[in-house]
C-alpha cells in the first residue's frame, strides 16, 4: 500500500479486496487523504458515521456484516412467508458463526436485531462459535442446533463449507434452511454435491448484486450487459479464458471490480471539464447519490460511509444447469426499514 | 608527522576490516546510506518500499539474533517464536493506544518482562523435553498464543488486528511529521540493529557462548565442566524470547499494524529458515537470511514484472535455497562463503592450510634422519613441561569457588573415599558395596572386565549418577573434606574433581583453545550485564585465562592446532585436548575413563609420559580406569580391581602381579 502511495504516487485506491489486507491499511490510508473506493470488505473497517476530516475520502460499497446479520435475523424470522420454504413457523433460530471477525460481526447484527424486535415477536435463538475450518471437527457444534426452525451461518467461504456440510452429516440437523452471508452467493462457493442432493438444505443467502435474470429491473440488465461486455473483451484479449468467463460472469466478485470502476468514475464523471484534485473529488462523491443499478444506490452526503444496507434475498437452485441461474431471487431487494414493515 | 616505519594505512584497513564488528558496522553504514540517498533524490531511489523492506528485515533479524541463542548455541529447537513476537506486538499496541501517558521505554521493558517470564515457562519445559518434542511443545505454545491473539478481543482487536496511528517518540512526543517520523525510527532500528548486532556478538563470543555451545555438543561434558544445563537452557530461551519480543515492539512501532494472521506457525518457520539459511551462529549470516526470506520481494523482486505476476515462484526458489543450504552447507551462507575464501586462497598460495596444521600435530617431529633419539627428547620434553608449569603457576589465579566448610572426615593423606558406595539399576546392582580410598598426589588405577561397573563408579563419584547407598567423601585443594553426594554435577569441577569421558568428549564447534576455555567455566565470574557489553572486567578475565590456557597447550603439544576445531582431528590429539582441560580446570583430582584407549602404540606411549609429567608438576591425584594393562602397571601407585561392582583386590602393581 505504502508502495502505492509512496512510490507509485496514485490519485486513488479502488477495489482493494480482503478485510485483512483492508485492516491494515485503512488507518495509514485515511492519514493521508487518499481516495478509497469501494474497498471489497464486509466488516465495520471502512464505516463512518458520520465521517470526518479524511475519512471522507472513504467510499465503502459493500454491506457490511452488522448490518447483514440484522438483515438476516429478520430474513429467517420472514421463511415461513416464503413461498416454497418448507418452513411454517420460526419458533427457534440458529445461530452458527466463525470466531473471526466476520462471524462475530455476523452475531453482533443478529444479537441488535434481536434486542430491537418487540419481545413478544421475539424467537429463541441458539449461538453456537465455531473455531475450525474442517466438518469433521464440527459435530458436536452442529448437534447444539438440533430443534431449530432455521439456522443462519455466519461466516466467510471457508468455514461457510464446513458447517453446512457438518450439518448435513447429522440427521437432526440435515435438512434445516440455511441462510449464509452474500459473500457465499456464488456458484462456486457452494459444495454443489452435497447441496443437489434432494433432502439437504436449502441456502439462502442476501444478494446485494443482483445476478438472477427474472428479478433483474431494465437498468439492472444494462449493467448486467455492460458488464459482460467488459469480460467478453477480455476474453478475446485472452486476458480471460472461456472457463474463466463462465465463472466470472454470474460472480458477485467480479461484478463487484466492474461496481468499484463505476462508482470511481461517476466521481470522476461529475468532475466534467474541472482539474481533477482529490477534494474535487471528494465534492462530487458527495453532492448527490451515486447510483449503480446493478447493486443499488449508496449516499456518501452528510459524511454518510455505511455502504448498501439492503439486499435481496436468494436461494441456490439445486441441480442448476446454467450458471447464470444457479440463485433465484425469492423476494427483491428490502431495507432494514421495509423488512420491518416500516 | 606519521611515522613510515610503523604505519601502513593497507595493514590498517586489514585490522579495521579484521575486527569482529567491522562486518556489523559496515551493514549499518549501508543501510543508512540508503536513507541519506532517499533524503537526497527526494524518494525517486532507493523508493520507500524499497527502505521499509529494508525496516522489514533489520526487525525480523533483531528476532533471529535471539533465536541463535538457542539454535545455534545451545541446540534447542523452538517453533514458538512467533507467539512471541506476537506479544510484543501487541502488548505495544495495546499500551499506546490505551495508555497514552505510558513512556515507549517503560513499554519496551514491560514487554520484556512478560516474554522473559513466559520464556523462563518454556525453559523449564525444556528441560524435560528434546529435540523435535520440544519444537512440538512449542508449536503447541505458538498455537496458543495465535488463538488468544484471534479471540481476546479487548487485548489484540482480533482478527481484525491492532494499529497505532503514530510512530512512538518521533511522531508523539516530538511533533515530527510521518515522513520525517518514519526515516527518524528507520535509523534508530539501524543503531538498533547493529547494537543487537554487536552485544549478541560479544555474548556468543564470551563464557556464556561457550558454556552454550559445550551443552549443545555434549551435555556430559559440559556438566563436567561445571556447566549447569538448567541455567544455560533457560537463559538461552529468556534471551530468544526477549529479542523476539523486543522485535514485536519494534515491528508494531515502525510497521504500525499487527493481527493474528503475522503469527502463524509460517512466521516461526520463516525465522528458522532465515537463521539456518544465514548460518545458525553468524549473525551478518542471519541478517543475510532475514533478506533472503523476508526482504527479497519487497525490496527487488515484486519490481520484477515476472515475479510480480507469479509470486509462487519467490517461495519456489527459497524453498530451494533452503534445502540446497541445508544439504551441502548446512553451516549457512557464512560457511558457503568461509569456503569459498578458503579454496580461493589455497589456490592463490598453492599450499595446503591443513598440511600446515598437520605438520603440528605431533610431538616435536624433526627431519628424518636428524631426530634424536626417543630417550633424549622426553628428557628435553619433560624438563620444558616442569618449565611451564612454574610458569603456569606464575600466572594470576582465579579461583572457581568459594571455600565451602569441611563437612566429614578423612585422614590426612586420603583425597578420595569411597565408602560402601552401591549403584543399582532396577534389578542391576552395577556398583555393590564397593569401599576404597585414593592417596593424596598418587596414580590410582580401577581395572576390572567389561561391565565390572568402573565408569559407573566414574559417574557415582562426579555425581552424574546419585548413589543408590554409600558415602563419596572428597578433600578438597584446601583441605576442606566434602560428601559429594550432596553436590550436583556441575558443582563438582568447583570442588576440584575433573574427568574425561570413555569416548571422548569434546566441542566440535569451538577451537581447541576455545574447549580448554569451557574448563575454566567455574573461573569466570562475570555477570551477563558484563558479558553482553564486553566490560574490561571481562576481559581481564579472558585474557587471564586465554594466557593460562596458552601454556597449558604448549604444556600438551597442542600449540600449533590452538585455533583448529577439534573435528577431523587424530584420536590422539582429541585425547590430549581432554587432558589438557583437566588441568585447565586446576583440579586436584583428575579422572580418566580409559584414556588410551583407541591410541596406538606410539600415541600411548607419549599418552603415559604426559600423564606422569602431569602427576609431577602439577601434585595432582589421578584415578584412571584402563584396559591396557601395560600402562596401568608402568603409571599407577596403587590398583583396584573389580568385578560385578565388587571388590576383588586392592594393592600395588607389584603386589598385584
Amino acid at each position: 500500500m505504502q508502495k502505492l502511495v509512496e512510490d507509485d504516487k496514485v490519485f486513488a485506491l479502488v477495489g482493494n479486496l480482503g478485510t485483512w489486507n483492508i485492516a491494515s491499511s485503512q488507518e495509514y490510508i485515511v492519514e493521508e487523504g487518499i481516495p478509497s473506493v469501494y474497498w471489497g470488505t464486509g466488516s465495520a473497517l471502512q464505516y463512518y458515521l458520520p465521517a470526518e476530516g479524511n475519512q471522507r475520502f472513504t467510499f465503502p460499497v459493500q454491506p457490511i456484516y452488522i448490518t447483514e446479520g440484522r438483515i438476516m435475523l429478520l430474513r429467517a424470522m420472514h421463511m415461513p412467508d416464503l413461498e416454497g420454504s418448507g418452513v411454517e413457523e420460526v419458533k427457534k433460530v440458529g445461530v452458527i458463526f466463525s470466531a473471526d471477525d466476520s462471524g462475530t460481526q455476523i452475531e453482533s447484527g443478529v444479537k441488535l436485531q434481536f434486542d430491537l424486535i418487540p419481545e413478544e415477536k421475539r424467537p429463541e435463538v441458539v449461538y453456537v462459535k465455531v473455531n475450525s475450518q474442517v466438518a469433521d471437527e464440527l459435530t458436536s457444534q452442529v448437534a447444539q442446533l438440533e430443534g431449530v426452525d432455521v439456522v443462519i451461518i455466519g461466516g466467510l467461504q471457508a468455514y461457510f463449507n464446513p458447517i453446512y456440510t457438518a450439518m448435513q452429516s447429522n440427521p437432526a440437523t440435515r435438512g434445516i434452511p440455511s441462510i449464509v452471508s452474500y459473500v457465499n452467493i456464488a456458484p462456486s462457493n457452494i459444495p454443489t454435491d452435497l447441496a443437489n442432493e434432494a433432502d439437504t438444505s436449502d441456502i439462502y443467502g442476501g444478494a446485494w448484486v443482483v445476478i438472477d435474470p427474472a428479478a433483474q429491473t431494465e437498468r439492472q440488465q444494462e449493467d448486467i450487459a455492460q458488464f459482460a461486455e467488459v469480460l467478453r473483451w477480455g476474453l478475446e484479449k485472452g486476458y480471460v479464458t472461456q472457463e474463466d468467463y463462465n465463472a466470472y460472469v454470474v460472480s458477485a466478485y467480479s461484478m463487484s471490480s466492474f461496481i468499484a470502476l463505476k462508482v470511481f468514475m461517476t466521481g470522476i464523471n461529475r468532475l466534467a471539464d474541472q482539474e481533477i484534485t482529490r477534494d474535487a473529488f471528494l465534492e462530487a462523491m458527495e453532492s448527490e447519490r451515486v447510483d449503480v443499478a446493478i447493486s443499488g444506490g449508496v449516499d456518501y452526503s452528510d459524511g454518510q460511509r455505511i455502504g448498501l444496507d439492503g439486499m435481496a434475498f436468494a436461494k441456490y437452485v439445486k441441480g442448476y444447469t446454467d450458471p447464470t441461474l444457479a440463485f433465484v431471487t425469492v423476494d427483491g431487494m428490502k431495507s432494514i426499514g421495509e423488512l420491518l414493515g416500516e | 608527522m606519521q611515522n613510515r616505519a610503523t604505519f601502513s594505512p593497507k595493514s590498517g584497513l586489514r585490522k579495521v576490516a579484521g575486527h569482529p564488528f567491522s562486518g556489523f558496522i559496515l551493514i549499518g553504514v549501508l543501510l543508512i546510506a540508503l536513507q541519506v540517498i532517499a533524503i537526497l533524490t527526494n524518494g525517486s531511489w532507493p523508493k520507500s518500499s524499497m527502505l521499509n523492506g529494508f525496516a522489514t528485515v533489520m526487525i525480523y533479524s533483531v528476532v533471529g539474533y535471539g533465536f541463535t541463542y538457542l539454535l545455534g548455541y545451545a541446540g534447542l529447537a523452538s517453533l514458538g517464536t512467533a507467539g512471541f513476537v506476537g506479544l510484543g506486538a501487541y502488548i505495544t499496541s495495546f499500551a499506546l493506544r490505551n495508555l497514552p501517558g505510558v513512556p515507549y521505554l517503560a513499554v519496551i521493558l514491560f514487554t520484556l518482562l512478560v516474554s522473559l517470564v513466559l520464556g523462563a515457562a518454556v525453559g523449564f519445559i525444556s528441560l524435560r523435553i528434546e529435540g523435535i518434542f520440544l519444537a512440538i511443545v512449542t508449536l503447541g505454545l505458538s498455537e496458543i498464543f495465535y488463538q488468544l491473539f484471534q479471540n481476546w478481543l479487548d487485548f489484540t482487536n482480533g482478527p481484525n488486528g491492532a494499529s497505532i496511528s503514530r510512530f512512538p517518540i518521533f511522531q508523539t512526543i516530538l511533533g515530527m511529521s510521518r515522513q520525517d517520523s518514519q526515516r527518524a525510527f528507520y535509523v534508530l532500528l539501524v543503531v538498533i540493529t547493529v547494537a543487537l548486532m554487536m552485544l549478541t556478538h560479544n555474548l556468543g563470543k564470551s563464557s556464556t557462548g561457550r558454556a552454550m555451545l559445550a551443552m549443545k555438543n555434549s551435555s556430559s561434558a559440559a556438566q563436567a565442566m561445571g556447566i549447569s544445563l538448567l541455567k544455560y537452557r533457560l537463559l538461552a530461551f529468556l534471551l530468544s524470547t526477549a529479542y523476539a519480543g523486543l522485535g514485536g515492539v519494534l515491528f508494531m512501532s515502525y510497521l504500525r499494524y499487527s493481527a493474528p494472521q503475522n503469527y502463524t506457525i509460517m512466521f516461526s518457520l520463516n525465522i528458522l529458515a532465515a537463521v539456518l539459511i544465514g548460518g545458525t551462529r553468524s549473525l551478518v549470516g542471519t541478517f543475510l537470511g532475514s533478506y533472503i526470506v523476508f526482504g527479497i520481494t519487497p525490496i527487488f523482486l515484486q519490481d520484477i514484472t515476472f515475479f510480480r505476476e507469479n509470486p509462487w515462484v519467490i517461495n519456489v526458489t527459497i524453498g530451494i535455497i533452503i534445502v540446497l543450504i541445508v544439504m551441502f552447507y548446512p553451516g549457512g551462507l557464512v560457511q558457503l562463503a568461509a569456503d569459498t575464501k578458503h579454496r580461493l586462497s589455497r589456490l592463490l598460495s598453492r599450499k595446503s592450510v591443513l598440511a600446515t596444521g598437520a605438520q603440528a600435530l605431533t610431538m616435536d617431529q624433526a627431519a628424518p634422519g636428524t631426530a634424536p633419539p626417543y630417550e633424549v627428547q622426553k628428557q628435553a620434553r619433560s624438563a620444558r613441561r616442569q618449565s611451564l608449569a612454574q610458569q603456569l603457576a606464575g600466572l594470576a589465579e582465579q579461583p572457581a569457588h568459594k571455600h565451602v566448610e569441611t563437612d566429614a572426615q578423612l585422614p590426612e593423606d586420603v583425597c578420595l573415599r569411597l565408602d560402601n558406595l552401591s549403584m543399582v539399576f532396577g534389578g542391576l546392582k552395577a556398583v555393590d558395596g564397593l569401599s576404597f580410598d585414593v592417596k593424596q598426589g598418587e596414580i590410582f588405577g580401577l581395572i576390572g572386565p567389561n561391565g565390572a561397573g568402573k565408569t559407573t563408579v566414574f559417574n557415582c563419584i562426579t555425581q552424574f549418577y546419585k548413589p543408590t547407598q554409600g558415602e563419596i567423601i572428597f578433600r578438597d585443594k584446601a583441605g576442606a573434606v566434602l560428601r559429594l553426594n550432596r553436590y550436583q554435577v556441575h558443582n563438582i569441577i568447583s570442588k576440584g574433581i575433573v574427568r574425561t569421558f570413555q569416548n571422548v568428549e569434546v566441542i566440535h564447534e569451538l577451537s581447541i583453545l576455545e574447549n580448554l576455555l569451557v574448563a575454566a567455566h567455574a573461573r569466570f565470574h562475570s555477570g551477563l550485564f558484563a558479558q553482553f557489553f564486553n566490560l574490561p572486567k571481562v576481559r581481564r578475565e579472558e585474557k587471564a585465562l586465554r594466557e593460562r590456557a596458552m601454556v597449558i597447550l604448549e604444556y600438551c603439544d597442542l600449540l600449533a592446532v590452538k585455533d583448529l576445531p577439534p573435528l577431523g582431528q587424530p584420536y590422539g590429539v582429541l585425547k590430549r585436548i581432554e587432558l589438557a582441560r583437566t588441568l585447565m580446570a586446576d583440579a586436584s583430582l583428575i579422572i580418566l575413563d580409559e584414556p588410551a584407549a583407541g591410541l596406538n602404540d606410539q600415541e600411548t606411549i607419549e599418552l603415559t609420559e604426559l600423564i606422569r609429567d602431569i602427576q609431577r608438576d602439577f601434585g595432582a591425584t589421578i584415578f584412571l580406569v584402563e584396559h591396557n594393562m601395560g600402562l596401568v602397571m608402568d603409571l599407577c601407585d596403587n590398583i583396584c580391581a573389580i568385578s560385578f561392582g565388587k571388590k576383588l583386590a586392592y594393592g600395588t602393581p607389584a603386589h598385584r602381579a
